[in-house]
């Protein structure tokens, strides 16, 4: 799974941008499957991205069955070739978390890069960190405050 | 138009405020030349900024560059450079540049521009909004007047949070030549007065909003250079520390790591976010923003030359007032504030129109800092900037001296008018061929050669630091000269460094590249200390990226010629708008002949700049460069080497 603490996140976009230019051969963040909400006058940085949804309204409301999980995978894949653009998947997503490239018009969303997610692997502060659920306990008692890049 | 750019976008903007005109050129009309950045405004200028353009001239153009690596996930590669005519430079306002970082650059290349060159000026106030190729001039009547903070704010509101914002506050507003050009809470165009040109040119703001994309020429190569940079600049080197956040002002004041510039691998220890400290000056007030580099002064640091003590947080108080009026934080806290200080001490002033001079006393900074800004009583005087003061204000010329090391730009990494960075002789010899031919502070992309020297050392670092051997065979790797980083070696060699890092500042302001992380030559973790990233040397790094972003797979040694072209440009400018020559050079010796502040224990006194051995050393610095050593301007056949034949005939006109 990939966790979040979002207090921990810089604002750097290196998950953005890695994601876009891994993903899509490009570099923008309109292109990519985790986008970063900037507030620099709070300090807030919160990265949206897919939760991966056991019951995922967007697989739920597709026609075309687009969205799936391969089996023995926990995470959400678009099939392209029967993804027909019509976007009601990205209306029936809670969180916001599944986006239109306004450039391609094609549909995004975090397939974790088939479990072993970049932005991970990039993001200087684990403020975004790919572990089992066991790892959580242990990622949750490293505080900030305590924390080191 | 042709748009095959790679790592570019491939179009400039092109803004007329006193027309309203709007147009586009092509970026590649220069790019494949001059790099990006600073190299592509400095051809421009060569091209289009006539000799006695002051600063408020309508045809002085302010122009806002990104390069081919911004917005793209290269390690530290989100900043931007703006160039114009500096109001703060002296003996004269002239050309020169500034960087900032922030998110605004990249966000102007997914708007699909490179760049914006605007000349002329408004009537009446406004601001340029860029939403990808919906470009227009909207009136900025209401946000007039407004800090840097409440203008985002208001813009955030018009045209919502996604748009990124570089302003003036209203010390740009009443042309300071101390004036900022800002985005979010204090990444800043800081040195050089350019919010002044903004405020001239009745420019409040540039918004943008860009839902575009980057391409790349060889995307999985340009991915894998990047992965492989950011492993090596993120691992843990331990020196001079490692970052950290401190549990006791995470927990009072909600300090945070930050990104000062996009595509940061890395929080470093110069830059904290705080979400929440108390006013002093405005006791009910909390403030939020971040406190970076020289702003750590504010508070103020015993033992040091800046011992005042303001506490942490009205430091924090009087740093946000300077960010949101639009300050240029260097001049005042390595210029303007200790000068006072020290014609206190002197006793040539006592205090300023009634208020006593006390650097222990916040509302004393709050006045000066607003008097400064809205050109109140005193604060008239002192907008000038620091090196212009004493003459206006009548008193502290020596005093200001030893503060202000060249060209109206106080000191840095210079072992004297600036005591807090850490170097010594003979260091700083190449600090002063720095400062000596460029157009302001070289060091704010010229930290490379005395910072990393310094930092890597034992003496900075005692853990994690190298040894003087080590670092002595690692310049002869680099540079071709046992001389080079020698730490007894005087005044032999020290040319060739500041060629080179002269080189490096170029691809810094151009591609750009953060001047703290690049170039990657020591490290702690390899075999022979030299930084590297799989087959990739630490050296490597810049041009590496360079290539396979653009597809321009010309080879280093032609690289580093666009740059050398580039410095050759910027110093035509200089002797064909303002008769620059070796005198001028020089005029910088005076500012090292003061004893340093620390003392090479390889040689256990304190040295200064020896007149005869630094002229000798700037003959060779001249002919390292292909400049006539007379004159220091370069020789014809310098230029034609660098295709610049036209800039060589401009010349001997």
């Amino acid at each position: 799974m990939l966790f979040l603490d979002a207090e921990r996140c810089t604002g750097c976009m290196n998950c953005v941008l890695f994601c876009s230019q891994r993903n899509e051969g490009v570099s923008g963040p309109s292109s990519a499957r985790i986008h970063v909400d900037l507030n620099p006058f709070s300090g807030k940085y919160v990265p949206l991205y897919c939760l991966q949804c056991r019951k995922a309204p967007c697989a739920e409301v597709c026609p075309t069955g687009a969205i799936c999980r391969q089996p023995g995978e926990d995470y959400w894949t678009i099939d392209y070739e029967a993804c027909i653009g019509c976007m009601v998947c990205v209306n029936a997503c809670p969180f916001g978390a599944m986006f239109i490239d306004p450039v391609s018009e094609k549909v995004l969303k975090c397939e974790t890069c088939a479990g072993d997610p970049l932005c991970a692997r990039v993001c200087p502060t684990q403020a975004l960190y790919w572990g089992s659920a066991a790892d959580r306990k242990n990622y949750q008692k490293t505080k900030p405050g305590k924390q080191t890049a | 138009m042709k748009n095959q750019a790679f790592g570019w976008t491939g179009k400039i903007l092109r803004i007329d405020l006193s027309n309203r005109h709007i147009e586009t050129e092509d970026t590649l009309n220069y790019a494949t030349e001059y790099i990006g950045g600073r190299g592509i405004a400095t051809r421009i200028a060569w091209n289009e900024l006539k000799p006695g353009t002051g600063p408020y001239d309508e045809d002085n153009p302010l122009m806002i560059f990104t390069g081919p690596l911004t917005g793209t996930p290269a390690p530290y590669t989100g900043r931007t450079t703006l160039c114009t005519v500096a109001p703060q430079a002296y003996p004269q306002p002239w050309f020169t540049r500034a960087s900032l970082g922030g998110h605004w650059g990249p966000e102007l290349k997914y708007a699909g521009y490179d760049g914006i060159v605007i000349r002329g000026k408004s009537e009446t106030p406004v601001y340029l909004y860029i939403e990808d190729d919906q470009v227009s001039l909207k009136d900025a009547a209401e946000l007039w007047g407004l800090g840097i903070y409440d203008t985002q704010t208001s813009l955030f509101e018009r045209h919502g949070r996604d748009i990124r914002a570089l302003t003036i506050g209203q010390a740009g507003e009443n042309l300071s030549r101390i004036s900022i050009i800002s985005t979010e809470t204090e990444s800043s165009a800081g040195q050089g007065g350019f919010g002044a040109v903004m405020g001239d040119k009745k420019l409040k703001a540039v918004a943008v909003r860009g839902r575009g994309q980057i391409r790349i020429a060889h995307p999985d190569a340009f991915l894998e250079t990047c992965l492989a940079i950011r492993e090596e600049v993120h691992a843990p080197h331990g020196f001079p520390s490692e970052p950290a956040l401190d549990p006791e002002l995470v927990a009072k004041y909600g300090q945070k790591f930050q990104a000062c510039t996009q595509q940061c691998a890395k929080p470093c220890l110069l830059s904290h976010y705080y979400t929440r400290v108390p006013g002093t000056v405005c006791p009910n007030k909390i403030y939020a923003g971040q406190l970076h580099c020289v702003a750590g002064l504010f508070p103020g640091i015993p033992n040091t030359f800046y011992d005042w003590n303001l506490g942490f947080e009205a430091g924090f108080e009087i740093s946000t007032f300077t960010n949101d009026f639009g300050l240029n934080q260097w001049d005042l806290l390595l210029g303007i504030f200790p000068w006072l200080r020290e014609c206190k001490k002197d006793g040539l002033v006592n205090e300023l129109d009634g208020m006593e001079i006390d650097l222990d006393n916040p509302h004393f900074w709050a006045e000066v800092v607003r008097k400064i800004t809205f050109r109140e009583g005193v604060g008239d005087l002192l907008a000038e900037g620091g090196r212009r003061a004493p003459e206006l204000l009548g008193f502290g010329q020596e005093q200001m001296e030893k503060l202000y090391t060249g060209w109206g730009y106080a000191g840095h990494w210079d072992g004297h008018g600036d005591r807090i960075n850490r170097i010594f002789y003979p260091y700083w010899i190449v600090a002063a061929l720095q400062w000596a031919v460029d157009t302001r502070d070289p060091i704010s992309s010229g930290h490379g050669y005395v910072q990393s020297i310094m930092n890597w050392s034992k003496e900075t670092s005692p853990e994690a630091g190298l040894d003087w051997s080590v670092i002595k065979d690692i310049g002869a790797q680099v540079y071709g000269s046992t001389k080079a980083t020698d730490a007894e070696s005087g005044y032999e060699d020290k040319e060739i460094p500041a060629v080179w890092h002269g080189h490096r500042s170029i691809m810094k302001d151009s591609l750009p590249v953060g001047d703290q992380m690049y170039p990657r030559i020591y490290s702690n973790k390899t075999q022979d200390h030299r930084a590297r990233a799989g087959n990739m040397l630490g050296t490597s790094f810049e041009y590496e990226m360079f290539a396979s972003a653009t597809g321009m797979d010309i080879g280093e040694e032609a690289f580093e010629l666009m740059c050398e072209r580039v410095i050759n440009l910027d110093r035509a400018i200089q002797i064909r708008n303002y008769g620059r020559s070796r005198t001028d050079d020089e005029s910088i010796i005076p500012a090292f002949e003061y004893p340093e502040n620390l003392i090479n224990p390889l040689i256990g006194k304190k040295m200064a700049l020896d007149r005869d051995k630094f002229l000798e050393l700037l003959d060779r610095y001249y002919r390292l460069r292909g400049w006539d050593v007379e004159t220091g301007v370069p020789l014809p056949e310098t230029l034609q080497r660098l295709g610049l034949a036209d800039v060589a005939e401009a010349l001997e006109e």
